[in-house]
């Protein structure tokens, strides 16, 4: 009865879910695709969007689409691909904060003046790099990416360059879905999973990532003489695949198979989002991992050994919950013999893999923090008159510190001070507290067991050696998407949707 | 139809795995808070330090320290991502706002893909001054 109940209200969830109108194509309608980005790239003659404005360029130049372009700026042979490649679209000058906005406003005018209309296709395309989305009170909806004529000095919030949010978007989404325009969004930056913060069920929204993901580009393997420009990401294989009579759904799920980056590409299909639901939380901690520019593998444990044990308990637990779950889904799709496939195992398998390796890390952590206990003891015992040097910090961090350039700064700015007896006096007792503190460091350093020290040097290796996480957190990716597609598939419903009306 | 399995499991996975969210709490009256930032010399708070949240975002905060004996007590994780906890000990004037008496002071290795890498979460209430 209950499961009679509960398959019944599936239905009519899933019936009224995936419920959405389905417009005819006219010749008439007018077919417009706006491509932005190619931002935060360093100094030089290329970016790493060369390859793909090659792929949209022949797109756009063997097709019917009404093309206007705002990419780069500063990048000369980026800038004479655009020329080339794009020679049949409009081109709006360089990704800057102005021909942005001027975009956006011609684009929400020509929806609110009908220029755009009932079956018109608008199709926009932001590729460039993007951040993590804020947060607090003016956290904007999507997230900020960036513009031209300025270098992100790193990838998370993109400090250097020049930035604007995507929140533009909402009203234009607001405005083509009251308008029945067929709108498709595609945002292929870092982060871009914020992208579906803008909820709307009569518009098309596809991400290369998720929300707490980077995404990739690049695919380029330099010869010399020759360069080949491989499709190998989410984003290189999406332009490549842009061909008259596809449907954007179609060209997502072949996208989304495409390469083994620790990524996560997103569609706002009701199919899609319940996938998100199901899947993305529970990814997500194992697409962490250290190399030469992400170093997030290990954050959840902490920097310090309080509560060491419950974060690592909680860690467990949730991967015992999740392979419990994942071997149900197995046994399910087992019985229905309908998939007739293992990727739920080879999930699973991937997944005890990376937890194997965490275990072996949580092993060093555990060394680390016996050592960091010791250090506390010692302290204790040999400086209990110099509490004020060391009691308001964590005991481990105080032997990290490079103190030298410390004092020599504190000197300085005590030098500088002089006609300021407060200030002088302040930083002149700050010099006193480092160089007790460099004294302590030293002894503790000196005197500490020749245990902790293995303990605090395994753990330094184990740290040194974590980049194979990056292996790990791919093989998850790539399981983890063999899945993805396997759900979509067996989850697909007839009724179609704006991803899957959007024909080029 | 595995279909509906798949659905019916995404509920039970939902109950199952999803375990309670940590958000960043900003400002919310005076108290004790976990502070998650950077220390920065900064020539134009009273006693030359700041300690920025947020750092370079929209959402960037700025405390200056009262207290003299705080600023030994900080200068170690000058230019370093920290973490502490300290005490708000007045009403924030928008961005901007006191700490003082900052403990528990450790380095911090930012996390870019976690939402709550900077920021501040209260602890307890306290009366402001």
């Amino acid at each position: 009865m209950t499961a009679y109940k509960t398959k019944t209200l599936f239905i009519s969830l899933l019936t009224s879910a995936l419920l959405t109108s389905s417009v005819g194509y006219s010749a008439d309608n007018k077919k417009q695709f706006y491509f932005l980005g190619g931002g935060g790239e360093p100094e030089g003659d290329t970016t790493i969007f060369d390859a793909e404005i090659k792929r949209v360029g022949s797109f756009t130049n063997n097709s019917d689409w009404e093309t206007t372009v705002s990419f780069n700026g500063g990048h000369s042979k980026t800038e004479e691909i655009i020329k080339t490649k794009m020679s049949k679209a409009r081109d709006a000058g360089p990704f800057i904060e102005s021909n942005y906005n001027a975009l956006m406003d011609e684009v929400i005018a020509k929806l609110e003046t009908g220029e755009l209309k009932s079956g018109d296709q608008l199709m926009m395309a932001i590729d460039t790099h993007g951040a993590k989305r804020s947060s607090g009170k003016n956290a904007e909806k999507t997230h900020k990416v960036a513009l031209s004529y300025g270098v992100a000095k790193e990838l998370t919030n993109l400090t250097g360059a020049s930035t604007v949010d995507l929140d533009k978007l909402d009203k234009i989404i607001e405005l083509a879905a009251k308008n029945n325009v067929r709108l498709a969004v595609a945002d292929l930056s870092c982060y871009s999973g914020n992208l579906l913060n803008l909820k709307n069920d009569k518009v098309c929204l596809i991400s290369a990532s998720g929300p707490e993901q980077y995404s990739y580009g690049g695919g380029v393997i330099d010869l010399g003489i020759f360069k080949f420009s491989v499709v190998v990401t989410f984003a290189s294989k999406l332009f490549d695949t842009l061909k008259k009579g596809k449907n954007l759904e179609e060209l997502f799920l072949n996208s989304r198979e495409v390469g083994s980056t620790p990524d996560f590409p997103m569609i706002n299909t009701p199919e899609g989002r319940a996938i998100n639901d199901l899947m993305y939380k529970m990814i997500t901690p194992y697409l962490e991992y250290n190399d030469q520019q992400v170093t997030n593998f290990g954050s959840r444990y902490g920097r310090t050994g309080d509560k060491f044990e419950e974060k690592v308990c909680k860690i467990e637990q949730n991967h015992q919950q999740l392979m419990d779950l994942l071997k149900q889904y197995d046994q399910l799709t087992a019985v229905a013999d309908e998939m007739n496939n293992n990727e739920f195992k080879s999930l699973r398998k991937s997944l005890e893999e990376y937890r194997k390796y965490q275990i072996q890390y949580e092993a060093s952590l555990r060394g680390k923090f016996e050592a960091e206990s010791e250090v506390k003891d010692m302290l204790l015992k040999q400086f209990p008159n110099d509490k004020k040097a060391w009691e308001d910090y964590a005991p481990l961090d105080l032997l990290s510190i490079d103190y030298d350039p410390q004092i020599k700064r504190y000197q300085e700015l005590a030098d500088g001070a002089k006609n300021n007896k407060y200030i002088f006096e302040m930083w002149n007792s700050t010099v006193k507290n480092l160089v007790k503190q460099k004294e302590i460091a030293t002894y503790v350093k000196e005197n500490i067991s020749d245990y902790a020290k293995a303990k605090l040097k395994a753990q330094e290796e184990a740290y040194g050696k974590s980049g194979v996480t990056s292996k790990l957190a791919t093989n998850v990716s790539k399981e983890a998407k063999k899945v993805y597609t396997s759900l979509y598939k067996s989850m697909k419903s007839k009724t179609s949707n704006p991803c899957r009306d959007f024909i080029l | 139809m595995p279909g509906f399995y798949f659905m019916i499991k995404t509920f039970l996975f939902i109950t199952l795995i999803s375990s309670a969210p940590l958000f960043s709490q900003e400002f919310s009256g005076c108290g004790e808070y976990s502070f998650k930032g950077i220390l920065r010399h900064d020539e134009n708070a009273p006693l030359k330090m700041s300690y920025v949240i947020h750092e370079g975002t929209k959402s960037q905060m700025i405390f200056h320290l009262t207290e003299k004996a705080d600023v030994p007590k900080l200068a170690l994780v000058l230019d370093l991502p920290s973490v502490f906890k300290a005490k708000i000990h007045k009403q924030m004037d928008g961005t901007k706002g006191t700490l003082k008496a900052p403990f528990e002071i450790a380095r911090r290795y930012p996390n870019p893909l976690v939402s709550t890498d900077s920021g501040m979460t209260k602890i307890q209430d306290l009366k402001c001054d």
